[in-house]
C-alpha cells in the first residue's frame, strides 16, 4: 500500500501521544436548569449544530416530532408525520410520495432538495437523490424515536441536498433491556403489516433488530378520465394500486462504537400509466431497494467529542413498464435500472473553550458504480450510462457567546465533486434571548445541490433525453427571522418570516425540437413566506399545535408563480387524555388551491384524521384505531410531467386497526 | 467510568486503516481523515461533558410534577453512591425552591435519615447497594430515582437513563402506585413505562 508507511507514522505519533492525558474535569452547565422537562427529553439537536443544546437556542428553525406524536396521531408514514409541520406539505402520485416546503416543490423532483438522514446516516441516494417518505421511506415508523426537521439551508454542515432543510430520523434505542416486541395492524384496501421487534442487553452491549412485512392490495377501482376510451378500459384502473415492502433494520452498540444498518424493497404497482406506458397494466410497477451499513466511533476526550465513521450504501431502482398495447405483437416491456454501491466515511470534532465552542469536520465518498440501463425484454440494452464520481467536503462552525444573551454562529462547507468542481456554502445565524422566555434569530445561509447523474446523463427516448450540456450546481440562498415567545407556562408562539433565492434552478422542460424533455439549469425562483405557529401544553396532558404558513413564489425571469406551490396551509393539531386509559387525536388541514404542471387549477383540499390510543396505563399493550380523511373529502394532489394527468384524486375516508405488545425479560444486573 | 474501559488510538487506528484497506479508495482525502482521527484518539480522556447536569436538571424538573401527601416547607434532596453526582446536586440545586419549597441536599444520609427524604438519588455501582436501598423504601412516600435501565426493573421509581446522545426517563408506574406519591401526566407521557421485573414483584 502507497500510504502504509504514513498510517505506521500516524500508529506511532498515536503512541506518543497516547500517555498524554488531562485531569477529568466535570463541566457542569447551569444553563441546564433553565430548561423544561420537555426540551430535556430533546436536550439534544444534532441535526442543526452537532452538539447537545436547548432547540431554542439552534441556529434555525427546529422542529421535533417524537413517537409518541407518531402513536398518537396514527401517522402511517414520513410524509404523514412532516407534513402536519408548519410549511410542509405533500403530493402522492400513486407511485411515490413528493414533499413541498415553504411552496417549493419542483414537478418531476424525487425529494432532492431536502436532505433525509438516519441516526445521522444520508439516506438520499447517489443516482436520483431521492428522500423517500412514503411507503418507499426504509425505516419502520414504529422504530422511531424522534424526528428533528431542522427548516432553511444547511449546506453549510451537511453539503449538497441541504437546500430547504434537514429531516434526522432517530431510532428508539433500547431501553427495555431483553424484550420482543410483536405488533400488526391491518386497514382499509386489504392493508396489513407485521413487526417482529426484539432488544437485546448484555453489559455494556445493547442492540434493537426489527423485521416487517406490508401489503396492501390498494384501490379496487380508480377512475381517470383522461383516459376514458374504449381502447383504455374507459379510464378504470382496475387492480393496479398494490404496495409492499419488506424492511429489515438493526442497531448494535458496545460502549462506544456503534454498528447499524438497514436493507428495505418497495414494490408499488403504478394505476397511472406514467412514463407512456399502457394505461390498467399490471406489469407496471417501480421497485426501490435500499441498504446500508455504518460503523461509528463516539469518544468525549480533552479535545472534544469526537465521531468517526465509515459506510458502505446501495440503492437500487427497477421500474418496468409495458408498451404498444395489452396484447402481442405489438407489446414491448421496457425495463429501466438505476443503481449504484457507495462507501464514505467522516470525522468531525466539537470542542468546547470556554464559553465558545467548534465544530470541525472532513468527510469523503466514492461510488463504486452507479449504473443507468434501459432494456426492451429480449433485446440488448438501448441506454447504458457508467460513472464512478467521487466527492470530497471540509467543514467548521464556530459559536461565539461574547455577551449572555446573544450567541453568534459562523460556519462554512466547502464541497468538490469529482464531476462538478467545488462549491461553497456559508451560514451565519445571530441569537438573541433579552429573557428566558424569548427567542430571536436572524439566518442567512446559501446551500446547493449538485446535479445527479440522472437528470445529468439519464434518456430513455420516450420522455427524456439527456441534457446537451453539462449541468451545474443549483444555489438557494435564504434570509430568514425567527421569533420564538413562550407567552405563559404552557403557550409558545412562533413567526418565522423567510426570503428564498434560487439560481440556476434544475428544472425539467420539454424540447420541442424533439418532443422529449431534459433538465436543464433554468432561470432564477423567489419564494417569500411568513409562518405562525401557537402551541399549547397543559399539565392534564391536553396538547394542541396550530399554523398558518403563507408563501409566494414566482419565477423571476417569468415573472408566473411556481406550479404545485399552494399560498396558504393551515394545520392544527391536537391530543387530549379521555380517560386513564385513552387518548384522543385530531387533525386538520387545508391547503389552498395550486397549480399543476400542465398548468390547470388544482383545488384547495381539506383533510381531517381522527385517532383514538390507549396509553400507558394498559401495560404491555398498545391499541390504537384510526380514521384518515374521516369527512371523506375529495382532494386531488399535483402530479408531475411523467403522468397525463394534471392532478390525481387521493383516498377517501380510510381506516387503520394496530395492536401491540411487547414481552420483557429480566435481564442479570450483575 | 466506561471511557477507562478501551485502550484509546490503537483501536481507532486499527479501525481506521481497516476500513481503508477494505474500501480500497486510498485517496489522499480518505487518509487525511483517518490520519487526522488517529492524532485525536490519542488525546482520549475519560472527561463527562453536559450528562451530569441534564440529570439534575431533571431531578429539578421532576419535583415539581411529583405531589408529596405531606410537603412540607423544605424538600429534602438525598443522594447515596459512589459517583460523583451526589457533588453535582448538592452544586447546582442546593438553596433552589421548587413550588416555593427550599431544597436541601443530603449526601450519604444513614438510614433513620433516609426516611426524612423526599428525593433519594440512588447511584451505588453495586446492585446489592441498590437493592438494599429499594428494599428500605420500598412503599414509601419517598421518589426514588436512579441512572441505569435495570433501576425502574428492580423496584426504583424513576431511571434517568443515558440513550445514544440523551437522556431519557424510564417511569416504574407500579412502584409508584405502591405509594402515595402522583405524577404528572406531563412526565409519564415523555417517558418510557415499565413495570416490576420478577425481582421487584417479591
Amino acid at each position: 500500500m502507497k500510504y502504509g508507511r504514513l498510517i505506521l507514522v500516524a500508529e506511532f505519533v498515536a503512541c506518543l501521544f497516547s500517555g498524554w492525558t488531562l485531569n477529568a474535569q466535570s463541566q457542569s452547565d447551569p444553563g441546564a436548569m433553565s430548561l423544561s422537562i420537555e426540551e430535556l427529553t430533546h436536550a439534544k439537536v444534532f441535526s442543526a449544530s452537532k452538539h447537545l443544546e436547548d432547540s431554542r437556542q439552534a441556529p434555525s428553525s427546529v422542529s421535533t416530532i417524537t413517537a409518541e406524536d407518531i402513536r398518537r396521531y396514527g401517522w402511517r408514514t414520513l410524509g404523514d408525520a412532516l407534513s402536519s409541520l408548519r410549511g410542509f406539505y405533500t403530493s402522492y402520485d400513486r407511485d411515490y410520495t413528493y414533499l413541498g416546503v415553504r411552496g417549493i416543490l419542483r414537478p418531476g423532483d424525487y425529494n432532492s432538495r431536502v436532505l433525509l438522514l438516519v441516526n445521522g446516516h444520508r439516506m438520499n441516494d447517489d443516482v436520483f437523490d431521492n428522500a423517500f417518505i412514503g411507503t418507499e421511506f426504509a425505516l419502520d415508523l414504529d422504530l422511531i424515536d424522534h424526528i428533528e426537521v431542522v427548516r432553511g439551508p444547511s449546506s453549510s454542515l451537511f453539503g449538497t441536498n441541504a437546500l430547504f432543510g434537514v429531516i434526522n430520523v432517530i431510532t428508539r434505542h433500547n431501553v427495555s433491556g431483553t424484550s420482543i416486541e410483536l405488533s400488526g395492524d391491518t386497514s382499509s384496501f386489504l392493508g396489513r403489516t407485521g413487526r417482529l421487534n426484539t432488544t437485546i442487553q448484555k453489559g455494556q452491549l445493547s442492540g434493537i433488530f426489527s423485521g416487517s412485512l406490508y401489503r396492501s392490495a390498494g384501490q379496487p377501482r380508480l377512475f381517470f378520465p383522461e383516459f376514458a376510451s374504449p381502447a383504455t378500459n374507459n379510464g378504470w384502473a382496475v387492480d393496479v394500486d398494490g404496495d409492499r415492502f419488506e424492511h429489515a433494520f438493526g442497531d448494535l452498540q458496545y460502549g462506544n462504537f456503534r454498528i447499524h444498518g438497514l436493507y428495505s424493497t418497495r414494490v408499488k404497482i403504478i394505476p397511472t400509466g406514467s412514463f407512456g406506458a399502457n394505461f390498467n397494466d399490471p406489469t407496471n410497477r417501480s421497485t426501490d431497494s435500499r441498504a446500508y451499513v455504518e460503523m461509528s466511533y463516539h469518544r468525549a476526550v480533552s479535545l472534544g467529542d469526537i465521531d468517526i465513521r465509515g459506510y458502505y450504501d446501495w440503492y437500487g431502482f427497477l421500474g418496468i413498464a409495458a408498451f404498444g398495447g395489452l396484447t402481442p405483437p405489438n407489446r414491448l416491456v421496457g425495463k429501466t435500472f438505476g443503481g449504484a454501491h457507495w462507501v464514505g466515511t467522516e470525522a468531525s470534532l466539537n470542542r468546547q473553550i470556554g464559553r465558545h465552542r467548534i465544530i470541525i469536520g472532513a468527510d469523503y465518498e466514492h461510488d463504486i458504480r452507479i449504473l443507468q440501463e434501459n432494456d426492451w425484454v429480449g433485446q440488448p440494452a438501448s441506454f447504458v450510462d457508467r460513472r464512478q464520481p467521487s466527492r470530497a467536503a471540509l467543514y467548521g462552525e464556530g459559536e461565539l457567546n461574547l455577551i449572555p444573551k446573544l450567541s453568534i454562529r459562523l460556519g462554512a462547507r466547502l464541497d468538490w465533486f469529482s464531476l462538478y468542481g467545488t462549491s461553497l456554502s456559508p451560514r451565519i445565524a445571530i441569537v438573541y434571548s433579552p429573557d428566558s422566555r424569548t427567542t430571536v434569530k436572524y439566518i442567512y445561509g446559501r446551500a446547493f445541490r449538485a446535479p445527479n447523474v440522472y437528470e445529468n446523463y439519464y434518456s430513455d427516448g420516450i420522455v427524456l433525453e439527456a441534457p446537451t450540456t453539462l449541468l451545474k450546481p443549483e444555489t438557494i440562498g435564504t434570509n430568514e427571522v425567527i421569533l420564538e415567545r413562550g407567552l405563559s407556562s404552557w403557550l409558545q408562539v412562533t413567526v418565522d418570516a423567510s426570503y428564498n433565492h434560487l439560481q440556476d434552478l434544475i428544472d425539467q422542460v420539454p424540447d420541442p425540437t424533439t418532443g422529449l424533455s431534459h433538465f436543464v439549469n433554468v432561470g432564477r425562483d423567489r419564494g417569500r413566506n411568513l409562518e405562525v405557529e401557537l402551541e399549547a401544553k397543559r399539565t392534564s396532558g391536553l396538547a394542541v399545535r396550530a399554523s398558518l404558513s403563507m408563501a409566494d413564489t414566482s419565477n423571476s425571469t417569468l415573472l408566473t408563480n411556481l406550479e404545485n406551490s399552494p399560498r396558504k396551509l393551515v394545520k392544527i393539531n391536537g391530543t387530549v387524555p379521555l380517560s386513564r386509559f385513552f387518548f384522543g387525536a385530531l387533525e386538520s388541514r387545508y391547503i389552498s388551491a395550486q397549480q399543476s404542471y400542465q398548468g390547470t387549477r388544482v383545488p384547495p383540499a381539506f383533510l381531517t384524521n381522527a385517532t383514538l390510543s390507549t396509553g400507558p396505563a394498559l401495560r404491555d399493550w398498545e391499541i390504537s384505531a384510526s380514521c384518515y380523511n374521516a369527512l371523506n373529502n375529495g382532494r386531488f394532489d399535483p402530479a408531475g410531467p411523467a403522468l397525463e394527468q394534471p392532478e390525481i384524486r387521493q383516498d377517501g375516508r380510510t381506516f387503520l386497526f394496530k395492536v401491540s405488545r411487547s414481552l420483557s425479560f429480566e435481564h442479570s444486573t450483575k | 467510568m466506561e471511557s477507562t474501559l478501551h485502550p484509546p488510538g490503537m483501536r481507532l487506528s486499527c479501525l481506521a486503516a481497516g476500513i481503508a484497506a477494505w474500501t480500497r479508495v486510498n485517496k489522499f482525502c480518505c487518509l487525511l481523515v483517518f490520519l487526522a482521527a488517529s492524532l485525536l484518539g490519542s488525546f482520549l480522556n475519560a472527561q463527562e461533558l453536559d450528562e451530569r447536569a441534564i440529570r439534575v436538571a431533571y431531578v429539578y424538573n421532576l419535583t415539581k410534577y411529583v405531589d408529596w401527601p405531606s410537603a412540607g416547607n423544605q424538600l429534602v434532596v438525598c443522594y447515596v453512591g459512589d459517583g460523583p453526582m451526589g457533588e453535582a446536586l448538592e452544586k447546582m440545586l442546593a438553596g433552589k425552591t421548587s413550588e416555593s419549597r427550599l431544597i436541601r441536599v443530603v449526601l450519604s444520609p444513614n438510614d433513620d435519615d433516609l426516611d426524612k427524604c423526599d428525593v433519594v438519588y440512588v447511584a451505588y455501582s453495586s446492585p446489592l447497594k441498590v437493592h438494599a436501598t429499594l428494599d428500605h423504601l420500598r412503599n414509601k412516600s419517598v421518589l426514588t430515582l436512579g441512572d441505569s435501565v435495570s433501576f425502574p426493573k428492580n423496584g426504583g421509581m424513576i431511571g434517568l437513563v443515558r440513550v445514544g446522545q440523551q437522556v431519557q426517563m424510564i417511569v416504574n408506574l407500579d412502584a409508584i402506585q405502591r405509594t402515595r406519591l402522583k405524577i404528572s401526566s406531563r412526565v409519564l407521557n415523555l417517558a418510557t413505562i415499565v413495570h416490576d421485573g420478577p425481582e421487584a414483584r417479591n
